[in-house]
């Protein structure tokens, strides 16, 4: 870090400054790689400021908002750190979305440029591309050529960011999330906000750079800021995973070990099934999977602790360091701080630890008053990470953002996620609109989960509540489930599902009961490497509609989920 | 999210601002925190959001819009 401060510029208060500082300290260390291309800092420098001279030759300037939809490439990475240069956000658009959402991306952020390439528009409209855009298309494949070892469009001083009191000019990027209701909507984040993460993250973390982190997540899903600013402003890699990749554990096992990985950010379910396959791969070939990695970060979705004894089994204890983050988009991708043990892993819920320096979490009632250790309350947090609101939806802004009874003049934010408060930790306890309501009980779908999860023949569960076909409240639960060992056809016959039903009764309330039972081989994600409960419950209508014999229903369950898993990039239900 | 108080369309609602110029919807029967003032209100929620859309245009704190102004 003194090299920071010692360094020439001062303009460690943005993220492509921060990066600048490193091409300046490191220039001919490698910045990113993907596949078999790679780019020093230095080139990717270069790179950048080449594009980012080109944006503002057509009229960029700090405060616009410049919309990017690349698919997953180095030059992302540069495109990303051009527009930053100019002064001006990034809107990612991830190429893998239906045009709809595209659509409603570009009406809402009117970008003034649009970077991408013409095959990825003409996949997204196979017709024509909306009349809005055709004026600011910035097609990277008919750009001016740089070469990159060319010393004279290297820039020896650090771009600047102008002062120009344009709306806006302190965003780097503006970041579209589903809600639980309603269409997706923008979270703007300025840089300082990114910054205050990476300065509260990185002394934990002792990430430095000689690390190399994955870009494994969709540039539009926050969770990648994360990945590309902790990594290109430390001076570490950053290895950008190809799609196929990020579908196909064992292929990501593999990158794992050929890249030297030793910083990854996984979702629970991306890491349950990461871990299956390093299971695998130790039945097979005998030995142990060698990896480099130091830590391993948790976040998107809450953690189930006992899943985690599955990989202590092939590693040990602190080597690598499994540490849960919890956040939130409108917070600046991580909110809190624990790293995991095995001391903690005999508890179902999810333990999210504290929160990170510079932020405050406050578990209210709905009278806004602190609730007592052991009482379940909604997380509301303050602090330096809050963003700045939601583009164009002052209403919204204001009722989530809202006044704050602790801070004088100062904002929280209310998340909608509920936590409560044991011996100074703080423990997730699901969403405040997501809580389960079966036949009037309340439902917490963990806990089942964990109880089907003991059974020896099961490896994951995943409870969902069942549609009703005249559309009124669900009467009962479907359990999805993964096994251990046998193929998932034999595990759906009738004397497996029996036993399992029986296994549920012997351990949970009647009302707790799943009415079906579903094995599958894998689970669908969504884009965001979450779980898909819209594709879980589509695998589980096909199986319903189907007609007769058993074997015909696997099969045709088997076809619709690996065409589901195809697809699960184009789905989005965050 | 129905349970929130910010989301009751059954109580009113003040809009308050702060020396940022931020703006909270905040529900009249709490008391006001310090460092925020009642803009507008009380009122329903529904007009809290009209108003809001249709006069807070610039999200930005007002520090930061300073700054950049200088």
């Amino acid at each position: 870090m003194d090299q920071l401060i010692t360094s020439p510029n001062q303009s460690g208060d943005t993220l492509h400054g921060r990066f600048e500082q490193q091409v300046q300290i490191r220039p001919d260390k490698i910045a990113v790689s993907y596949q078999d291309q790679q780019l020093t800092y230095k080139q990717l420098d270069v790179l950048a400021k080449a594009h980012s001279e080109e944006l503002i030759s057509r009229g960029i300037q700090p405060g616009d908002m410049v919309a990017v939809m690349l698919s997953r490439s180095v030059d992302l990475i540069v495109h990303i750190i051009a527009v930053l240069k100019t002064g001006a956000c990034y809107v990612p658009i991830d190429p893998n979305y239906p045009a709809d959402r595209v659509e409603w991306v570009i009406e809402t952020s009117n970008p003034v440029c649009f970077i991408s390439r013409r095959e990825l528009c003409q996949n997204v409209w196979p017709e024509q591309r909306p009349s809005q855009l055709k004026e600011r298309c910035y097609f990277i494949e008919s750009a001016p050529q740089v070469n990159v070892n060319n010393p004279q469009a290297s820039t020896d001083t650090p771009s600047k960011q102008k002062t120009e009191n344009n709306p806006y000019s302190d965003l780097a990027y503006v970041i579209f999330t589903s809600g639980s209701t309603g269409k997706p909507k923008g979270v703007m984040v300025g840089h300082s906000q990114v910054i205050s993460l990476l300065d509260a993250v990185t002394p934990m973390l002792a990430n430095d750079h000689n690390d190399v982190w994955t870009l494994f997540h969709s540039f539009a899903f926050d969770f990648s800021v994360w990945e590309i600013w902790g990594a290109l402003t430390t001076g570490a890699r950053l290895c950008i995973v190809a799609q196929e990749s990020t579908w196909s554990a064992d292929a990501f096992l593999a990158l794992l070990k050929q890249e030297q990985v030793t910083i990854l950010n996984q979702t629970p379910s991306a890491f349950y099934a990461l871990t299956a396959a390093v299971n695998d791969a130790h039945t097979k070939t005998g030995a142990r999977q060698t990896l480099s990695l130091r830590s391993v970060i948790f976040g998107g979705e809450a953690l189930n602790l006992n899943k985690l004894n599955a990989w202590w089994k092939h590693y040990p204890e602190g080597a690598p360091r499994l540490i849960n983050m919890y956040g939130i988009t409108e917070t600046t991708v991580h909110v809190t701080w624990l790293e995991l043990s095995k001391t903690l892993s005999n508890n179902d819920s999810s333990p999210i630890g504290h929160a990170l320096t510079g932020l405050q979490v406050h578990l209210l009632n709905e009278k806004l008053e602190r609730v007592n250790e052991g009482e379940v309350g909604e997380i509301f947090v303050s602090g330096k990470q809050l963003a700045i609101g939601y583009l164009k939806q002052a209403g919204l802004s204001a009722s989530r953002f809202v006044a704050s009874p602790f801070h004088k003049g100062q904002r929280l934010y209310r998340s909608g996620d509920l936590a409560m408060w044991q011996d100074g930790q703080l423990f997730y306890q699901g969403r405040a609109d997501r809580q389960l309501k079966i036949r009037g009980f309340r439902i917490e779908p963990g806990e089942i989960e964990s109880a089907m999860e003991s059974h020896p023949a099961v490896q994951n569960c995943a409870v969902i509540p069942k549609p009703e076909k005249d559309g009124s409240s669900p009467k009962s639960l479907i359990a999805f489930l993964i096994a251990t060992k046998a193929p998932d056809t034999e595990m759906n016959s009738k004397d497996t599902l029996s036993a399992l039903r029986n296994h549920a009764i012997s351990l949970l309330p009647a009302h707790y009961i799943p009415t079906e039972y579903v094995f599958l081989s894998s689970y669908p994600l969504t884009v965001n490497g979450k779980l898909d409960q819209a594709a879980l419950l589509e695998v589980w209508q096909q199986k319903s509609n189907a007609p007769t014999a058993h074997e015909n229903r696997m099969a045709l369950l088997q076809s619709k989920l690996a065409k589901l898993q195809q697809n699960n990039a184009q789905k989005e239900t965050e | 999210m129905s349970d929130s108080i910010f989301d009751d369309e059954s109580i009113l609602f003040l809009i308050l601002i702060n020396d940022q110029k931020q703006y909270s919807i905040w529900p009249n029967i709490l008391p006001i925190p310090d460092g925020w003032l009642a803009d507008n209100g009380p009122m329903s929620r529904k007009k809290c959001m009209d108003w809001l859309e249709a006069n807070w245009t610039d999200l930005r704190p007002i520090q930061s819009q300073e700054e950049k102004a200088v």
